[in-house]
C-alpha cells in the first residue's frame, strides 16, 4: 500500500514509521501490516467525516451537553 | 429455590431470613467453578473475601441492622472496574503487574453500600477494544445459548455470566455498544445510561469522551434497582407507558437486519398500535466519527505503554491502538465537530417522540469459528462491526436500554430502546409494558425452554 503524490510513491510502511517517530513511538516490523491495514480503515472513515460540510460555527463536542 | 436470575428475589430471601448470605455466596462460587468452564465468562473469583463479606451481611441482619436493598447479592465486574485489593487488568497482561486497587470504583462502592458483594471479575476484549470478547490472554467467552457462538463484547463476560445464571447482576462499560451488543446476543437486560450520569471513577478508561458504565441483569426490576444505586438515587416516577410517544428508527437501522429480528421488532411496533418510522440523517458518518474518536482517544491513552512494550498487547488491539494514535488532529477535531452537529439531529427527534426503537445487532451471535457478519452484502469482521447499530447512537450520549426479544424462535436477539438525555425512566416504563405483554424478557437457556 502506498500514498501517491504526483509521480512519487511513498510506501505506507514508511509513512507509519515516520509519523510514529513524530510522537516518540518506534513501530516494530511485526506490527506494520496490522497498523497499515487499520490506518486504511480509519482513512475511509476519515474521508466520510471530512466529506461533510459543517458551518464554521459548529464547535467540537468534547464535552457532553444534553 | 431462589430464581438465580432475579436480583431482588435473592436480596429478599436474604433480608427475610429464608437464606443466609453465606449460603447464596458459596452456592454462587461453586456454580462459577463448575459451570463457567464451558463459557469462560469469569477471570477471577474473589472467593474467601466474598464469603467473608457475606458473613458480615448475615451478622448485620442478625443484629437487626439493614444492609441495604441488595443485601448479600453477589455481583461480577467487567475486569476494568477497581475492586479494592484486587489488580484491575482491563483484560490485558500489560496491567497485570500493576498494584492492587486502593479503592473500589465509585459504582462498586455504591453497590457494596447497598449490600451487594463483588465476587468475580469478568472477561472482556483487551482494553474494551472489540465486540467479540475474544481475548488473546484470557480466551474467548462463549455464548451460554450456544457455546459454538460468540457472546459479543466487549463486556461479553458480564452478559454471559448473567445469561448462564451464574450471576444475577454484573457491571459493564459501553463506548460503542459494549453493553448493548453482548446483552442482545446473550438475551439479557443491559443499560447504557446517559453519558456522564453514572460516575466512572475507578473504571479503566478507553475513550474518555464516549465511555459509559452500566449494569446487566437477569430481570428488568433488578436492572432498575442496580442503575438507581449506581446513579446515586432513584429515578423520577416512571411515566405511564400509554402516555409515551414511541417511534421506530428506519433507514440505516432498517437495513441489514435478519428477517427474524425485523419480524420481532415489527411485532413490538404492532403491539404499540403501529409506529411512525423516523430517520436520522448521516448515520454512516456518525458511525465513522465514533470509530475515529475511539481510535484516537484510545490510541493516545495507551501511547506511553505502546512506546515501552507494544509487543505485550494482543496484536489485534495493539495495531488498532497504534493506528489510532497516528490519526491527524484535523481528523479528530472534525469528528468532534460532526458529533456536535449529529447530537442536535438526535435531540431533534425527541421533540416528537419519547422513545425510539431500533435493532441492537444485525442478527444472532456469529459462530466462534467464523466470526463474521454480512453488511451491505459484504462479509465483514464481527469483532469490528457488530456495533453497526450501536456505534452511531453512542455519539449522541443518550440513554439506551437493551431489551431481549422473546418469541424469535432461535438464538437471542435484542432491541435498543432510546430516550432523550436523562429520560431513563421512559425506557424502564416502556420496557416494563413490553415485558408484561410477553414481547421482551430474559431469553431462557435451551435446556430450560422445554420445562
Amino acid at each position: 500500500m502506498s500514498e501517491q503524490d504526483g509521480d512519487s510513491f511513498v510506501p505506507e510502511e514508511a509513512i507509519v514509521i515516520a509519523t510514529a517517530r513524530d510522537i516518540g513511538l518506534s513501530v516494530d516490523g511485526s506490527c506494520l501490516p496490522g497498523v497499515v491495514a487499520n490506518r486504511a480503515l480509519l482513512r475511509r472513515y476519515a474521508d466520510l467525516v471530512h466529506g461533510f460540510a459543517l458551518p464554521d460555527t459548529c464547535e467540537p463536542a468534547y464535552e457532553y451537553r444534553p | 429455590m431462589t430464581d438465580p436470575f432475579d436480583v431482588l428475589a435473592i436480596a429478599a430471601d436474604i433480608r427475610q431470613g429464608r437464606r443466609s448470605a453465606v449460603s447464596v455466596m458459596t452456592e454462587t462460587i461453586a456454580a462459577m467453578q463448575v459451570r463457567d468452564t464451558s463459557i469462560n465468562s469469569v477471570t477471577r473469583i474473589f472467593g474467601p473475601r466474598a464469603v467473608g463479606e457475606a458473613e458480615q451481611i448475615d451478622r448485620r441482619l442478625t443484629a437487626g441492622d439493614d444492609p441495604g436493598p441488595l443485601a448479600g447479592v453477589p455481583f461480577g465486574v467487567k475486569d476494568l472496574f477497581d475492586v479494592a485489593g484486587e489488580v484491575t487488568t482491563a483484560g490485558s497482561v500489560v496491567l497485570r503487574e500493576s498494584p492492587p486497587a486502593a479503592h473500589d470504583a465509585t459504582v462498586v462502592a455504591r453497590l457494596r453500600a447497598a449490600g451487594a458483594i463483588p465476587v468475580a471479575s469478568l472477561n472482556m476484549d483487551e482494553f474494551a477494544y472489540g465486540f467479540a470478547t475474544d481475548n488473546a490472554h484470557y480466551g474467548i467467552t462463549r455464548n451460554p445459548h450456544d457455546t459454538a457462538r460468540l457472546a459479543g463484547g466487549s463486556s461479553g463476560g458480564s452478559a454471559a455470566a448473567v445469561a448462564a445464571g451464574l450471576l444475577s447482576l454484573t457491571l459493564g462499560s459501553d463506548t460503542n455498544g459494549s453493553i448493548r451488543v453482548p446483552a442482545s446476543l446473550c438475551g439479557v437486560w443491559g443499560l447504557k445510561p446517559t453519558l456522564g450520569s453514572v460516575p466512572r471513577e475507578g473504571a479503566y478508561p478507553f475513550s474518555a469522551s464516549l465511555d459509559v458504565v452500566g449494569p446487566f441483569a437477569g430481570t428488568l426490576d433488578g436492572l432498575r434497582v442496580a442503575y438507581e444505586v449506581m446513579a446515586g438515587g432513584p429515578m423520577p416516577e416512571l411515566p405511564a407507558a400509554s402516555d409515551l410517544r414511541v417511534a421506530k428508527l428506519g433507514g440505516w437501522f432498517g437495513s441489514n437486519l435478519s428477517d427474524a429480528l425485523a419480524g420481532a421488532i415489527d411485532a413490538v411496533a404492532a403491539h404499540l398500535g403501529g409506529l411512525e418510522t423516523v430517520e436520522l440523517p448521516e448515520v454512516a458518518r456518525a458511525r465513522a466519527a465514533s470509530f475515529l474518536i475511539t481510535a484516537a482517544e484510545g490510541g493516545t491513552l495507551h501511547l506511553p505503554r505502546l512506546r515501552r512494550h507494544a509487543l505485550r498487547y494482543d496484536p489485534a488491539t495493539r495495531d488498532r491502538l497504534i493506528a489510532g494514535a497516528l490519526l491527524p488532529s484535523a481528523t479528530l477535531v472534525q469528528a468532534h465537530r460532526f458529533r456536535g452537529w449529529f447530537r442536535e439531529q438526535v435531540h431533534a427527534l425527541f421533540r416528537s417522540a419519547d422513545v425510539l426503537i431500533a435493532p441492537a445487532t444485525v442478527g444472532e451471535a456469529p459462530p466462534v469459528d467464523q466470526p463474521t457478519i454480512v453488511v451491505d452484502g459484504q462479509v465483514v469482521s464481527a469483532r469490528a462491526n457488530l456495533g453497526l447499530y450501536t456505534q452511531p447512537l453512542s455519539l449522541a450520549g443518550v440513554p439506551i436500554l437493551s431489551a431481549p426479544l422473546l418469541g424469535t424462535g432461535g438464538l437471542p436477539l435484542g432491541m435498543q430502546l432510546i430516550a432523550a438525555p436523562g429520560r431513563e425512566a421512559a425506557l424502564f416504563a416502556l420496557a416494563g409494558a413490553l415485558a408484561r405483554a410477553g414481547l421482551v424478557g430474559r431469553v431462557p437457556l435451551p435446556a430450560v425452554k422445554g420445562r
